[in-house]
């Protein structure tokens, strides 16, 4: 067996040994086939259709589960594998700084397709005509937005001691965001100001928010540049984690 | 000195566009003991993490790569995992067979407790697994720093018999630690470090002083005179101790005829404490 696929084999053993991930693919799978099931059967005037259940889904996990699971268990392979001395023990045998950070983020996208996946299935009964594209190209991108996602916590993760710290920092970030967005938006309603105006149209398309929003490829708002704005955190996040990490004394 | 006899280990070690260790190479014979020491901050963990690879630098090379496991400072655990879980997950991760895993079990006493939680561990159980956990892939080249840290007189002894045994295996161990008296009892080499510098590294009596120790009323005319003859020595105390070597009534007979008059004259061998404490204090 190849080091890089026994190592991608622990990191994901050491995952699901973590309560936390089993219960949030159970989440994810359980509460979507709940609402999808409300929605077809018992909801009378809900919006039905697969495609109608796949973007609720996305909703639910994307909104609802997304913060709760999945940026935990990313903390949690951050920060707790550090605290308990895994990632020390992974480079004391030999293994490199890339390896162990690529399995990390490799197994954190494993779950990521897992809970996308645990949200397809109960829609599947009821796949049908409509604009299913655009719908499946929303669930395509939750995988760019879970990469964000996991770029900020790792980045958070490299230079806070508890997990804690981190949901606190990720807390952080999201109220800044909302505080800029809001700020903005009543700044251009409430005055004439051109430079004001400029800004509430441009600098929101810029904010995190935006690209961990990406996946809501069916919305009218949605454009090109929210994808470029998306693979740019991406690929800044993740330069900026690899940089740190290489230069991280553990 | 770079042959297979010898564990070699080219080290240049820059953070930044900072040095953060000066010494070009350490080199032990396989199947020694070495002891690091040095004060506290003075770089002992620093140059063991740069060893093991903690430390994110590319400037250490091994001659001959061994196989390195360490124990670094506290050893961290999952408090919610068995010891046995720690050593299999530790097999795992070396690619060794779990079917080792008794073996060390055995080796380190951890029978009675092993299949307890970790968080009911404690501090000396802790380093027993630690070092358990450092021993599963089998290393040729085992590294513990202050593995007796926090430890109990009973804890300090054990660790200090099995470090023992390892070495009457063969394996190879680097350690640091504040305790010069368990340095001198169980090391064969030492390295220290003052300062981010390796002021010393070697066989453990290579460092100790030798010499004649002698004393006048008129110091500074001894120190004159000691200098004029070329001789290497050290100031002790309220003394010299001269390092070459010359007999001792020799010594004596040279003074008189230059008029100093000795009030003391001593064989002088100094422990390891002696030394450690006045080669940093130069």
């Amino acid at each position: 067996m190849s080091k890089l696929k026994r190592l991608f084999l622990i990191e994901t053993r050491l995952m699901c040994t973590q309560r936390f991930s089993i219960g949030y693919l159970l989440a994810c799978f359980g509460f979507c086939t709940f609402m999808t099931l409300l929605m077809e059967h018992a909801i009378v005037g809900a919006e039905k259709g697969w495609v109608a259940d796949l973007q609720r889904n996305l909703w639910i996990r994307n909104w609802m589960l997304l913060p709760l699971g999945y940026c935990w268990l990313s903390i949690q392979t951050f920060v707790n594998s550090r605290e308990q001395g895994f990632v020390q023990d992974a480079l004391v045998a030999g293994y490199t700084r890339t390896e162990i950070l690529s399995t990390k983020l490799s197994s954190l996208l494993v779950i990521s397709v897992l809970s996308l996946t645990a949200i397809l299935i109960p829609t599947l009964p009821y796949i049908g005509s409509g604009e299913w594209t655009v719908t499946l190209g929303g669930w395509l991108l939750t995988l760019l937005a879970d990469c964000i996602l996991i770029g900020w916590v790792a980045l958070f993760s490299l230079s806070a001691k508890s997990s804690n710290r981190v949901l606190l920092n990720m807390g952080l970030l999201v109220g800044l965001d909302f505080m800029i967005r809001v700020g903005l938006w009543i700044g251009s309603s409430l005055t004439d100001n051109p430079t004001l105006d400029w800004m509430g149209e441009y600098i929101p398309m810029l904010l995190p928010s935006t690209a961990l929003n990406c996946w809501m490829l069916w919305e009218d708002a949605w454009s090109v540049s929210t994808l470029l704005v998306a693979v740019g955190y991406a690929i800044g996040l993740w330069s900026t984690v690899y940089n740190r990490w290489q230069k991280m004394v553990f | 000195m770079a042959s297979d006899s010898y564990l070699t280990v080219s080290i240049d070690v820059n953070y930044g566009s900072k040095r953060i260790l000066e010494c070009d190479r350490l080199s032990f014979p396989i199947g020694s003991i070495v002891g690091v020491l040095g004060r506290n901050g003075a770089g002992k963990t620093t140059l063991l993490r740069c060893i093991t690879g903690l430390f994110p630098t590319s400037g250490i090379t091994w001659h001959t790569e061994p196989r390195i496991s360490a124990l670094i400072e506290t050893p961290r655990f999952r408090l919610d995992w068995t010891g046995t879980q720690h050593l299999e997950f530790q097999a795992r991760l070396n690619a060794e067979s779990i079917d080792d895993v008794p073996n060390v079990i055995a080796q380190t006493g951890l029978k009675s407790f092993v299949d307890n939680k970790v968080g009911t561990y404690s501090l000396g159980q802790k380093q027993r697994l630690g070092i358990a956990k450092a021993l599963v892939g089998k290393p040729d080249c085992l590294i513990l720093d202050e593995p007796t840290n926090g430890l109990d007189p009973q804890g300090i002894a054990q660790i200090r018999t099995l470090i023992q045994q390892l070495h009457q295996q063969g394996m190879n161990i680097i350690l640091s630690s504040h305790l010069l008296g368990e340095v001198e009892a169980c090391c064969t080499h030492i390295v220290v470090i003052g300062d981010q510098k390796v002021l010393y590294s070697g066989p453990i009596e290579d460092y100790a002083q030798t010499g004649v120790q002698i004393r006048s009323q008129n110091h500074t005319e001894l120190l004159t005179f000691v200098q004029s003859q070329g001789w290497e020595y050290t100031v002790l105390n309220d003394g010299l101790l001269i390092k070459e070597s010359i007999a001792g009534d020799t010594i004596n007979r040279m003074c008189f005829e230059a008029n100093i008059e000795l009030s003391h004259l001593s064989m002088y061998e100094s422990s390891l404490e002696d030394n450690f404490i006045g080669e940093l204090n130069e």
